[in-house]
């Protein structure tokens, strides 16, 4: 067996600094994988409690006339709903994610930038507590919705709570622009020896990608941000049409970043799934160039598409939109070929990470095929605000990106924390969210369809709406349900001693050369990098000079 | 014939489909808005296309084909500064919505970590400091 010993193991970690135990450890640390276990626990607390908004929404909805809160309530509690969960929980667990793997699947010590790595961390969680902070203050928090449109946030719109939105907002997004180009130096500059860039794991490619796209979608936000608050407090009027401006401007420029911000919370997904189907397939990921380039059209073709959010609005050019919409299936359709095709006779196993990844390909597709039926404007005329958008969106990012996070979870936390999750509450989670999943959004399809709109607080029995809300509040209780045996397996785990070994899946990829959890400096050896799955090449060798025959590939 | 390194191809060929698109829109639209953010996107890629072209001419060639990096340096010690200056903004964020006090308290925390921040960079930078004693001395002075 021949190990690259020293390349970034001994020569580095002389400039390796111990870590320091206790909570100053955490509050000091610069190392990418603490920063990284930093993100993923504060965005799943942000999930926790995006999740406990949301059982109190489908409460108020759960049956016509009821007053689980007020109007003004439940208005704060979708905007802050969509806020958390897109902002304060999606994106930043990519970027947690990226930060713990990213550096071990190209063989780096770290990110090029640890300092700069942790700021980000801090400036992601005072950015949100800052949009939380809302809820203490006298009128309340935002209430405007996750989008902002003006003038429901706009100079009319007195209250606290919707300037500690934008500046919270604007810290988060801040730190999203810096953590992208941390991790884009660190992909460009740190890779080992032998990892030349169509040899990177398709993780890491896609986590390039949603990098660029946040430098191009996030700073957009930001400056409208502060043109909001100009028309807010120093009288401008970017967006106030009595004064000559334009609202649909705000629309622009939030949707320029809106929907690329869309792909910004499945692409690193996408990559988690494709990490996992292979492993678990005993194969070669199918197409690994051309799952390159469909991440990159994705990623070009969602920064053309803006304005299909805006079709109603009689100011968009109709055609242009939709056209570049239907175009993103293309290569969304090439995924799903290249992922059903890796499995195709391959010696599956169904562990609770691939349960999840197939979870993910079966929600996530009715996902994509409700959102080529809103590209088409005549169709999105009709279903514009009505619960069947909320239902295709939450299709996308909880069928998609939720349970892909859940995949990564369960296959990468050995690695982290040198345990398993428990698979028997690993299957019960995946069963409890696989139903609960289904009978809370099918229905509000139906809902849509039926003229249901959205973010109303009640509505009237006669409408015909009754038993699908009841049915869409059932499955959000087994939802929240199916979140407990999740955190039993966790805690379960965490209270074992390690016990993993550094590769229990039989990954083909570079962090799972390395112990779990890997060392500080990440690498003592580092295996010769000759393809995509230097691992798998590695233990071939290992096994030819040990005198067995290889595993054949099937 | 040039023959780019990937790692140029990839911004040059969203490059291209910025400026692209961004002139099609334009002459389908009449939509400035629009407009400016789609050739804002090519244009930013092209130079970020041009600037790693360029940098990759002066570096040394390997084997791999792409020279720039490699080498992380000094990896830097734990340090209090990133959580002050994070703790700072935060502060000066709240000081925005709340009350010019709170600006003024936020940004004295965060220029205190961002000194401290800016003195560990330049010690690291020093070839002549060996060893770890920046990492107490940087806890300590925050």
């Amino acid at each position: 067996m021949t190990t690259t010993e020293g390349v970034v193991g001994t020569a580095t970690a002389e400039r390796i600094h111990a870590p320091i135990r206790g909570l100053t450890g955490w509050l000091t640390t610069t190392d990418h994988k603490r920063v990284g276990i930093l993100y993923i626990a504060t965005s799943y607390l942000f999930f926790l409690f995006g999740g406990l908004l949301a059982l109190l929404l489908r409460a108020e909805l759960a049956a016509p006339g009821l007053q689980v809160m007020d109007a003004q309530a439940f208005d704060e509690l979708f905007t802050i709903h969509g806020t958390v969960m897109l902002l304060l929980f999606g994106t930043p667990m990519g970027t947690g994610l990226a930060n713990y793997i990213v550096p071990l699947q190209i063989g780096a010590p770290d990110v090029a930038f640890p300092r700069l790595n942790a700021l980000t961390y801090w400036l992601f969680l005072f950015g949100g507590l800052v949009v939380l902070a809302g809820f203490l203050t006298a009128g309340g928090a935002a209430a405007g919705g996750w989008t902002g449109y003006v003038p429901l946030t706009g100079a009319y719109e007195p209250g606290v709570g919707i300037d500690l939105w934008i500046v919270g907002l604007v810290l988060v997004g801040i730190s999203s622009v810096l953590a992208a180009v941390n991790l884009i130096a660190t992909i460009y500059a740190l890779r080992a020896p032998g990892m030349r860039m169509f040899r990177m794991p398709i993780f890491t490619w896609n986590i390039l990608v949603t990098s660029l796209l946040i430098l191009v979608a996030f700073p957009p936000l930001t400056a409208a941000f502060a043109m909001l608050l100009i028309d807010r407090h120093l009288g401008g009027a970017f967006f106030d049409p009595t004064i000559g401006g334009d609202a649909i401007l705000w629309q622009h420029i939030f949707w320029f970043f809106g929907h690329p911000e869309v792909y910004i919370l499945i692409l690193p997904f996408f990559g988690v799934i494709t990490e996992i189907i292979p492993v678990f397939s005993r194969k070669p990921v199918f197409g690994y160039t051309s799952f390159v380039f469909a991440t990159v059209a994705i990623a070009s073709l969602s920064m053309a598409v803006w304005a299909h959010h805006m079709f109603t609005t009689g100011a968009v050019n109709l055609p242009f939109f939709s056209l570049m919409s239907f175009a993103i299936a293309v290569p969304t359709g090439i995924k799903f070929f290249n992922w059903i095709a890796t499995m195709w006779r391959g010696h599956l196993t169904f562990e609770t990470p691939m349960l999840w990844a197939l979870g993910f390909l079966y929600l996530f597709l009715l996902g994509g095929i409700t959102g080529v039926i809103l590209a088409s404007p005549a169709l999105d005329f009709h279903l514009q605000d009505t619960y069947f958008v909320v239902a295709h969106f939450h299709n996308t990012l909880i069928g998609g990106t939720v349970f892909a996070i859940f995949a990564a979870t369960y296959y990468w936390f050995p690695k982290i924390t040198g345990r398993r999750l428990s698979e028997t509450l690993g299957r019960l989670h995946f069963a409890l969210w696989v139903v609960g999943f289904t009978l809370t959004f099918l229905p509000q399809y139906q809902l849509g369809l039926l003229g249901m709109p959205r973010r109303i607080v009640d509505y009237d029995a006669a409408n015909g709406w009754v038993e699908l809300n009841a049915l869409s509040t059932v499955g959000s209780l087994v939802l929240g349900l199916g979140v407990i045996p999740f955190i039993l397996a966790v805690g379960g785990a965490l209270r074992r001693p390690p016990d993993a070994p550094a590769d229990p899946w039989g990954g083909f990829t570079l962090e799972w050369a390395t112990t779990s959890p890997p060392p500080p400096h990440n690498f003592t050896n580092l295996p010769p990098i000759r393809s995509a799955r230097p691992v798998f090449d590695w233990r071939m060798d290992a096994e030819r000079a040990a005198g067995a025959p290889p595993a054949s590939e099937p | 014939m040039i023959r780019l390194p990937e790692e140029v191809l990839f911004f040059a060929r969203i490059a291209a489909f910025g400026l692209i698109v961004g002139a099609v829109y334009w002459f389908l639209a009449y939509e400035p808005a629009g407009t400016v953010m789609l050739l804002g996107f090519g244009v930013a890629s092209a130079v970020a296309s041009a600037i790693l072209w360029l940098r990759s001419r002066e570096a040394e060639p390997t084997g791999d084909g792409w020279p720039i990096g490699r080498d992380p340096g000094r990896i830097p010690a734990p340090a209090f500064a990133p959580l002050s200056i994070g703790v700072g903004a935060g502060i000066v964020a709240l000081g925005l919505a709340l009350g010019p006090l709170l600006v003024v308290i936020g940004l004295a925390i965060a220029i205190t970590g961002a000194r401290s921040w800016l003195a560990a960079a330049m010690r690291e930078a020093d070839p002549s400091v060996v060893g770890d004693e920046p990492n107490d001395a940087d806890i300590g002075r925050t």
